[in-house]
């Protein structure tokens, strides 16, 4: 939408302009001077300068706070707010603004006429410590090899691998810039526009290969999402009705990435090339609204139709020019999604005690993109057999109901029903249609204690489709996708919470399921879920607050393979652990506060295989994230206090897949190096902050 | 589009018979009105329901359910959430349960509020008005007593938008506090020695009146743009009221606050704030991401309250260079996002519900090197692979989400 559009769209809307409306229906104010009602137009605001010391480096530390490399900051946040007593407003908010997690928020306006933000924000995503490349050219599209690389079979007899390895940040910066109006015509209609445009840079590791043999590149990421939206609003006495546009538009400035073969093989292959995400756009227009009817029900309706489009120019069918591979049927793909989207629910309270929830949704993704037969040249190295694209489609239809029954005071039941049925085009199976009936009831004990128990049953059934699409090489006719496979799920969940004084409350949360995936001989064949959480909130005094939360997780799956009619059973578990304790004090009529929060989540990853002559497991997988936190702030008078932050963290992790795993450790993977982070940091913060 | 006809016919059958009933029941003589009606659905039951996010997601591995397979009620709280009367703005108990509050008073016949109409807060004025009467002075009579110093203190609503007194369609520019908590003739009076101050209409999970009445308050404003989808979301199916998230006399709503949203969600999502504690995760516990960047608390046409129509269409609005379409794709991405991912945290890299090469052997089983087990023999101590080590299965197939080279097809290019 270009400039003109917008200055044409304010034009139209404008006039319609505000229309204050006010009534106190009858009752006396003239004596309502609010003459204690505070005084707070002018200038006010707060600034806090924080010099910060950081211990050392730390991905996952600096990926929050912005604090990613060891020494010194000078940090700055805070917030300056005009007021007048006609309603104008505006405040600048500011914060991390030494850091790369600066943020800002531009918010003014006239309340009940207009209001206008404007929006700055940094995120930065710190990559792992350690990777190195022998590629050069880094942050572009053509990676290429130094100057006298020998080339190897494998990365053995790369002799020149150590030497030509560089350190590479895997680093990704995303910034947003936003502005956003909305509008207000009278009581009735608002209506409101916004532009936003994130840009994402960095470097991410990606695997490309030729055949077998491949190398960990550092890829570029130089990108661009602008998105366009306006709504219109209705509201009503009954209703309300909400009409919107959205576009998504996406570039990409890096269509490919070229790089040079670090084997001797295959034969006369010396570069690969490989896509890029494309530009892509997105559009959707939706409505929603509700309307009332009678006293207590509700009708509730979303339609939403959009339109993903894809078109970028086709790179070629491979950069090895000597194998004479015919150009792509079309030069690019013209591809079409069509979206629609639908939900339509009923909601009631047709007697005391009583509600009822109906809805129906419709999800459908047509693709119209076309087929056509391409090609294929694997890994820039040789012909294959020509390929059509496939062409996914699918339609769901879900429908839920849902009965609330209230028995007694104390007693209430619900029940319920939710049918998902989904169509597929171009897969194996063409129809999956799963029934869940569940069962719910909660029960106050006593004034101090109550309950709740849901449990459910879910069955699926899937239909193989009738002409299922012939994959090469095929798929073992044994194996079912876990998402297209027949299923019963049978879940709890309980939740229990008793105050044990009017200041002392406990808290017990449970979850448990268990998938069969009965009629699956390969695939994921049974997977169980537990959840398990206890909190504990203490309120000591006026001011000092305890709280504790302890929870543990628990999650199994079996799964089957099959290697050459040997069939193997791989299990995993992933358990987590979880803990919170924290005590905060903070005084009423006082900006002091005190607060120290521990937290640390523990978890282990378990795999073990079975096979005929050939047990193993795998070691755990362990992440450990430890985080203690010591704040505070001291008032100094009324307008000046004194802040403090004291932080350590440690993320600890072993990880197998990437622990001892160097560049030249696979003889046909040239890898990137980096290690399982452990790491730990301690963050000083000092701050000085003045109300105004 | 095709819709089975089946399906019409069912919505159309319960739809009749849930009106039927409706109707039944507005025929039928009313043993209660007003307030003693409020007076009985006052009860303890009927408190902010504390339901649990039971679904697992499809995965086994997926230690939280995923968005879009959290189907009926499963993004409704696991606990009810605390309402923070000492409305400083902060949250203290970051990232943990709220501590009890101190006692409010036993519910009482409460001021009705009005249906959920706009403009209504007046009409719901009215309509009480015949009951209890105003105070004399409006905001003048509460502030004698709710100032900086007393134990509901109230002044910092006067520099939010609810204490403009400019805007016609403030709570301030109308009958101020009693706006909302409607007439506190009887609780505003001086009382005689010995005697109990009659409530007032309050708020949150504590709050004197069901989550029903209380919100009703509040819609009658707030009914309007995305909250038309309110009254049939999973937070109002389950009783949630708008005080137990929201906090109206803070000068910044901790709901409405990036760096302190996630401690309002996971106050009562237990489940998320583990996951939010993962090796890999957004960046939500920082405060570099909000809750509502993906969800739609006020509800959405999703079952999991998602901003967008699906799924995939609320993760491609960060992660549009996997929005496609592609001339290759991968039809679980084209599906559900959450089929590999777990968008509040996982143990393994990407967010990925499991380790790879398993979790794409899930599905994939052809002959060759899809089908071999990979153990403890292929790590650096014995025969590294390519196949386990690394990115596993992606040291090839990168384009797992798509590829558009149009020798791609393996999502190699």
């Amino acid at each position: 939408m270009n400039r003109h559009m917008y200055v044409l769209m304010f034009s139209v809307l404008l006039p319609l302009g505000a229309e204050a409306q006010t009534s106190t229906d009858g009752v006396d104010t003239s004596g309502w001077e609010c003459k204690y009602c505070p005084d707070n137009t002018g200038w006010h605001g707060e600034a806090t300068l924080s010099p910060t010391w950081v211990s050392d480096g730390d991905p996952d530390f600096g990926r929050s706070s912005g604090l990613d490399e060891d020494g010194f900051y000078l940090n700055a946040s805070g917030e300056v707010v005009y007021r007048n007593d006609r309603g104008h407003s505006w405040s600048v908010q500011f914060d991390d603004l030494g850091l790369e997690t600066r943020s800002l928020l531009i918010d003014g306006g006239t309340q009940g006429v207009y209001r206008l933000r404007v929006l700055y924000d940094e995120l930065q995503r710190i990559g792992p410590e350690g990777s190195r490349t022998p590629y050069r050219g880094v942050d572009s599209e053509d990676l290429t090899l130094p100057a006298g690389w020998v080339n190897g079979a494998t990365t053995a007899g790369m002799t020149q691998l150590d030497s030509a390895l560089r350190s590479v940040s895997l680093d990704r910066e995303r910034t947003r810039i936003g502005v956003e109006l909305d509008m207000v015509a009278n009581s009735r209609w608002e209506y409101g526009f916004s532009v936003t445009q994130e840009t994402k840079e960095g470097l991410q590791a990606l695997g490309a290969g030729f055949f077998f043999n491949t190398a960990q590149l550092p890829a570029p990421i130089d990108q661009v999402t602008d998105t366009m939206e306006a709504e219109l609003s209705y509201t009503g006495e009954r209703g309300g009705l909400v009409l919107s546009y959205l576009a998504s538009l996406f570039s990409n400035d890096n269509s490919r990435l070229n790089w040079e073969n670090a084997y001797s093989g295959p034969a006369g292959v010396t570069e690969g090339q490989l896509a890029l995400p494309p530009d892509n756009q997105y559009h959707l227009l939706q409505v929603s609204g509700n309307y009332r009817i009678g006293d207590t029900g509700e009708v509730y309706g979303n339609l939403g139709m959009g339109r993903s489009t894809q078109d970028e120019d086709f790179l070629d069918s491979t950069v090895n020019t000597g194998l004479g591979a015919s150009a792509p049927p079309v030069s690019s793909l013209d591809g079409e999604v069509e979206t629609l989207n639908a939900t339509l629910r009923y909601t009631a309270r047709p007697r005391r005690g009583m509600s009822v929830l109906a809805e129906f949704r419709h999800v459908d993704r047509d693709n119209k993109t076309d087929s056509n037969s391409y090609t294929r040249v694997v890994t820039d190295a040789f012909i294959s057999t020509a390929r059509d694209n496939p062409v996914y489609s699918f339609t769901d239809q879900d429908l839920r109901l849902k009965v609330r029954q209230r028995i007694n005071p104390d007693l209430g039941l619900s029940a319920g029903a939710d049918k998902e049925l989904r169509e597929r085009t171009d897969q194996m199976v063409s129809e999956t249609d799963e029934l869940t009936l569940w069962a719910k009831a909660d029960y106050q004990f006593s004034d101090r204690f109550y309950g709740r128990l849901k449990v459910s049953h879910g069955s699926r059934d899937a239909t193989e489709a009738n002409n299922p699409p012939v994959l090469s090489p095929a798929d073992n006719p044994l194996m079912r996708k876990y998402n297209l496979a027949d299923r019963t799920r049978e879940a709890v969940d309980l939740n229990l919470g008793l105050d044990l004084a009017d200041n002392v409350s406990l808290s017990l949360d449970y979850s448990g399921s268990a998938d069969d995936y009965d009629d699956s001989d390969l695939g994921l064949t049974d997977a169980r879920n537990e959840f398990v959480n206890l909190g504990f909130n203490m309120a000591v005094s006026e001011a000092t607050r305890l709280y504790a939360v302890v929870g543990r997780e628990y999650v199994r799956s079996i799964q089957m393979g099959s290697d050459g009619g040997t069939e193997w059973e791989a299990k995993e578990r992933d358990i987590t652990s979880t803990v919170i304790l924290g005590i905060s004090y903070a005084p009423p009529k006082s900006a002091t506060r005190l607060g120290l929060d521990l937290s640390r989540s523990e978890s282990i990853g378990q795999i073990s295989l079975r096979q005929p002559g050939n047990n193993s497991e795998l070691p755990d997988l362990k992440s450990t994230f430890d985080q203690v936190r010591l704040y505070g702030e001291v008032a100094m008078g009324k307008q000046l206090s004194l802040t403090a932050d004291l932080i350590h963290q440690r993320l600890a992790s072993e990880d197998w897949s990437v622990d001892d795993v160097d560049p030249d450790t696979m003889g046909n993977l040239v890898g990137m190096g980096a290690e399982a982070q452990d790491a730990s940091v301690t963050a000083v913060v000092a701050g000085i902050r003045y109300r105004f | 589009m095709h819709i089975k006809p089946t399906t019409i016919g069912a919505w159309l059958v319960l739809f009749a018979m849930s009106s039927a009933a409706a109707a039944q029941e507005a025929a039928a003589p009313q043993t209660s009105t007003g307030d003693t009606t409020i007076a009985q659905e006052t009860t303890a039951a009927e408190q902010p329901a504390a339901e649990t996010s039971a679904v697992p997601a499809e995965s086994p591995a997926a230690a939280t359910p995923a968005p879009e397979q959290e189907a009926a009620g499963a993004a409704e709280p696991q606990t009810a959430p605390q309402a923070d009367a000492q409305t400083d703005g902060t949250n203290p108990a970051a990232s943990a349960p709220m501590p009890a509050q101190e006692s409010q008073p036993a519910p009482e016949p409460a001021p009705e509020p009005a249906p959920a109409s706009t403009p209504a807060v007046q009409s719901a004025a009215a309509e009480t008005a015949s009951k209890v009467p105003y105070t004399e002075k409006g905001a003048d009579t509460c502030l004698r007593c709710h100032d900086e110093d007393s134990e509901f203190p109230v002044l910092n609503l006067f520099k939010t938008r609810h204490g403009s007194r400019s805007d016609a369609r403030s709570p301030m520019a109308g009958l101020q506090c009693e706006t909302c908590h409607g007439p506190g003739g009887e609780h505003g009076v001086r009382l005689r020695r010995g005697q109990e101050r009659p409530p007032i209409g309050s708020f949150g999970v504590n709050g004197n009146q069901p989550a029903e009445k209380q919100n009703a308050v509040c819609m009658s404003c707030h009914s309007g743009k995305a909250r038309v989808s309110w009254n049939s979301s999973a937070h109002a199916g389950a009783d949630v009221a708008c005080a137990s998230c929201h906090k109206v006399h803070a000068v910044h709503d901790p709901a409405m606050t990036a760096d302190k949203q996630a401690d309002v969600c996971s106050a009562c999502h237990a489940r998320q704030r583990a996951d939010l504690l993962k090796a890999s995760s957004h960046p939500i516990k920082e405060g570099e991401m909000a809750c509502s960047g993906c969800h739609a608390s006020h509800g959405s046409p999703t079952p999991a309250m998602l901003k967008g129509q699906t799924l995939n269409n609320t993760c491609t609005q960060c992660h549009a260079e996997k929005r496609g379409p592609f001339l290759w794709e991968h039809a679980p991405v084209a599906e559900d996002c959450s089929l590999c991912h777990n968008a509040h945290g996982s143990n393994h890299p990407s967010l990925l519900t499991r380790r790879a090469p398993q979790l794409c052997q899930q599905c994939h089983a052809q002959a060759g090197h899809p089908s071999v087990a990979y153990g403890a023999g292929q790590l650096p101590s014995g025969t590294p692979s390519a196949f386990l080590l690394a990115g596993a299965c992606t040291n090839c197939h990168n384009q797992v989400h798509g590829s558009n080279h149009p020798s791609g097809v393996k999502l190699m290019r």
